[in-house]
């Protein structure tokens, strides 16, 4: 294969591997055959140097993942390895050999030169730092050459032009990961809070939906997913709906405009409260192609059970107290808690009366309203 | 300067424009240059039939120019009727072609896109070519006239050949990220609706963003604060108890970040506030956070919440006075001074309340106020 094919193999590579973390040991592995070495170790990272933040690292041999070594190195050698804060201050993009990198004495008796880099055939290794956004830095390191050849000129050659494409990948690659782990947090966190989302694209079809939202689907208890799409059990809730996602997803693009129904239940529950918003709008003029609406889902009265320990902390109470505040605020009855709790409601009602004290509030209603507030946004389950 | 000179910086510059699409006229810029054409028009179409047809991204740029007109005038008139559009979509993956290739000889004779609308734009002898993206999508992209007689040389065809890859990159990837961004601010939008504070912390606790709930709360100081851009309890026994807490959150290379919860004293007489700290953490838990590395919510128990009357009367089936006492209940009002802040008689309202009880089919004013505070804080409905 010419080197022209190799570089272009292995650009095409790296560029699918920015969308697939799994597939970077098989890009490494490329780069290894075509720049004669037993493999290469990819870190990213950032923070000033009493403070580094590693962000990802990838230790590949022979076309594997070798995440032994990166367990061991990072937990026995990082910390002391002579070569890291020299390596920090390197130039953008000049390529060091590791020995260069100790001093003669550091080669005789450093821990990381002579067993880690050892273990990894990286004491032949080259070396190289490459300026990230915002103070991070990508460090590669193609390992030691896979003969007697050694760091040819043309195996250099080919490290060199691929520099600014390994750098381009570590960039992308964290930024798609961050973008995506975020929208998930807050999907999961939205689920915590009782809220359903749901994902939908251009037509109004279901792209996905969170754990609630997917549940109140399954009960068809006023909205449905029929063959995929979103529809209201109600017809004339289902036209204002309709028209609802038209306006947040308009034809061939354009500004959508967010808005909000009620959805009348087969059963005699409250009604379901939605709200569609549009994704994108002025930010950014690329248009939504997975996901340009979400729909928020609410079922009003259908909360997640409140946390008595979370709630007693935050006002104040006793576990007992706690409990008895957040089943009352559950809807349950003080007859009801008593059974529950197996005391007499005269103990219950002296619970409560602590409770109304300590709060300084006379109502039950004001208690459901401070009990409501304080475990809104419990933390989702892991 | 040299081909290959022309070629890295043209890279550097893609490089860049991944990250800020605010950079690809002046990237085009460069691809003209080195290309030897007088501009570039690129398109990132989704859909297989014309009808079908969704366009999410374009670019008409000249000289370094983005030139907005010359969009707008070739999607209003000319994009529903050109003759060249299926037949570019049907291209093989890469293959360049020219324009007048795309038009038969009597539609080069009568079309309004080839005769009005290409002259004006200097593509009549453009390359046009398709590439495959995900999902059957696929990037167009117009290389305009070449800027002299010389036409398309072979060295400057051969340029644009290694540039496709690139290109096809940028475009994918620019995509993706401008989706995931636009998707996780509306996310963050709907979670306001949940009436809780929300700060998103870096790896450092420090402060990356706060919503407008969170933001009052922060600058009152009444609990937490905003020290030189790291999150802190005001008070010190708190302090130290949020910075365990985030310290669980973002834990050094190699730990595992745990989600928490805690309550934070306040200077006034209000209740705590609730504080629960969740990681960002995504599909491959190798991968670590840097901007975004925990969601923060904050909750003020003793603040009456915002609620709309208009939303409860929907989702609840209440008339508009029966609403109003069932949102004054939930914001904490008696029923004496419900009567009083609506000029009604208690027994009026009492009558209300009663009525709701039984549209609701409950039976105590709590209840009430536990369906009202479910609600979440949205724009009122439509109807």
């Amino acid at each position: 294969m010419g080197l022209q094919d190799s570089y272009d193999r292995i650009v095409g590579s790296l560029h699918e591997a920015a969308f697939d973390d799994a597939r970077w040991p098989e890009t490494a592995a490329l780069i290894d055959a075509a720049c004669g070495m037993k493999g290469n170790i990819l870190v990213f990272g950032g923070g000033p140097a009493e403070d580094v933040d590693i962000y990802f690292a990838r230790f590949c041999s022979r076309g594997r993942r070798r995440t032994d070594w990166e367990q061991e190195y990072f937990s026995d050698y990082w910390a002391r390895d002579e070569r890291i804060p020299r390596l920090r201050q390197l130039p953008d993009g000049v390529l060091v050999h590791a020995r260069e990198l100790y001093t003669a004495a550091e080669r005789r008796t450093s821990a990381a030169y002579n067993e880690a880099l050892r273990k990894s055939d990286h004491q032949n290794s080259l070396n190289v730092r490459l300026d990230g956004p915002g103070g991070t830095r990508v460090v590669w390191t193609p390992a030691d050459p896979v003969d007697a050849d050694g760091w040819r000129s043309d195996r250099v050659r080919m490290v060199e032009e691929l520099l600014p494409h390994v750098r381009q990948f570590v960039r992308v690659r964290h930024a798609l990961v961050e973008a995506g782990a975020l929208g998930q947090s807050l999907d999961a966190l939205l689920d915590a809070n009782g809220a359903g989302v749901i994902h939908l694209d251009r037509r109004g079809r279901i792209v996905a939906a969170n754990h609630r939202a997917a549940a109140l689907l399954r009960r068809r208890d006023g909205l449905i997913d029929e063959g995929g799409a979103l529809h209201a059990v109600d017809p004339a809730d289902d036209d204002a709906l309709q028209r609802l996602l038209a306006r947040a997803v308009p034809p061939f693009g354009g500004q959508g405009y967010g808005g909000s129904m009620t959805v009348g239940r087969v059963s005699p529950a409250p009604r379901l409260v939605l709200h569609l918003s549009p994704v994108g709008g002025p930010q950014t003029d690329f248009g939504m192609r997975r996901v340009p609406a979400l729909a928020l889902l609410v079922e009003p009265g259908a909360q997640p059970a409140a946390d008595p320990g979370v709630v007693a902390e935050a006002l104040g109470l006793t576990r007992a107290e706690g409990s008895v505040a957040v089943m009352l605020a559950a809807g349950c009855s003080l007859r009801e808690i008593a059974a529950v709790t197996s005391r007499t409601e005269g103990t219950v009602r002296w619970h409560l009366k602590q409770i109304f004290a300590k709060q300084q509030i006379s109502r039950q209603a004001d208690l459901v309203r401070l009990v409501l507030s304080a475990s809104s946004s419990a933390s989702p389950p892991r | 300067m040299s081909q290959r000179e022309l070629y890295d910086r043209i890279l550097r510059s893609l490089h860049e424009t991944t990250f800020d699409e605010a950079g690809w006229p002046a990237t085009a810029g460069l691809i003209d240059a080195a290309c030897g054409t007088k501009g570039n028009a690129l398109a990132f179409v989704g859909g297989r039939a014309r009808l079908d047809t969704e366009l999410y991204f374009i670019r008409f740029c000249f000289r370094g120019q983005r030139r907005e007109d010359l969009e707008r005038l070739y999607f209003t008139q000319y994009w529903s009727r050109d003759e060249r559009a299926p037949r570019l979509r049907a291209l093989p993956d890469g293959l360049m072609v020219r324009a007048r290739d795309l038009f038969t000889e009597a539609e080069r004779k009568t079309s309004a896109t080839y005769n009005e609308g290409m002259r004006l734009s200097d593509t009549q002898n453009s390359l046009n070519l398709r590439l495959a993206g995900p999902d059957g999508t696929h990037v167009e992209w117009v290389l305009a006239d070449p800027v002299d007689a010389d036409g398309w040389r072979p060295d400057r065809t051969r340029m644009v050949e290694r540039l496709l890859p690139h290109v096809r990159q940028f475009v994918r990837v620019r995509h993706v990220l401008a989706e995931a961004g636009a998707l996780g601010r509306s996310l963050a939008g709907l979670l306001d609706a949940t009436r809780a504070g929300v700060i998103h912390l870096d790896r450092k606790g420090r402060i990356v963003d706060a919503n407008d709930r969170a933001v009052e709360l922060l600058r009152r100081r009444d609990g937490l604060s905003d020290e030189g851009g790291v999150l802190h309890a005001v008070e010190p026994g708190d302090a130290a108890a949020l910075r365990r807490l985030l310290a669980r959150a973002l834990p050094p290379f190699g730990g595992l970040p745990h989600a928490g919860s805690m309550t934070v004293g306040r200077v006034s007489v209000s209740p705590r506030l609730v504080l629960h700290v969740n990681p960002v953490s995504g599909m491959s838990p190798d991968f670590r956070m840097r901007r975004v590395a925990a969601v923060v919510l904050v909750v003020d128990p003793g603040r009456p919440p915002r609620i709309d009357p208009a939303l409860v009367a929907s989702a609840l089936g209440l008339t508009p006075a029966e609403s109003t006492v069932a949102a004054m209940l939930a914001a904490g009002y008696s029923l004496r001074e419900v009567a009083a802040a609506t000029r009604r008689k208690e027994t009026t309202v009492r009558w209300y309340l009663r009525r709701i009880f039984a549209k609701r089919r409950v039976s105590r004013q709590a209840d009430v106020v536990r369906l009202v505070l479910s609600l979440p804080d949205v724009t009122p409905p439509l109807h």
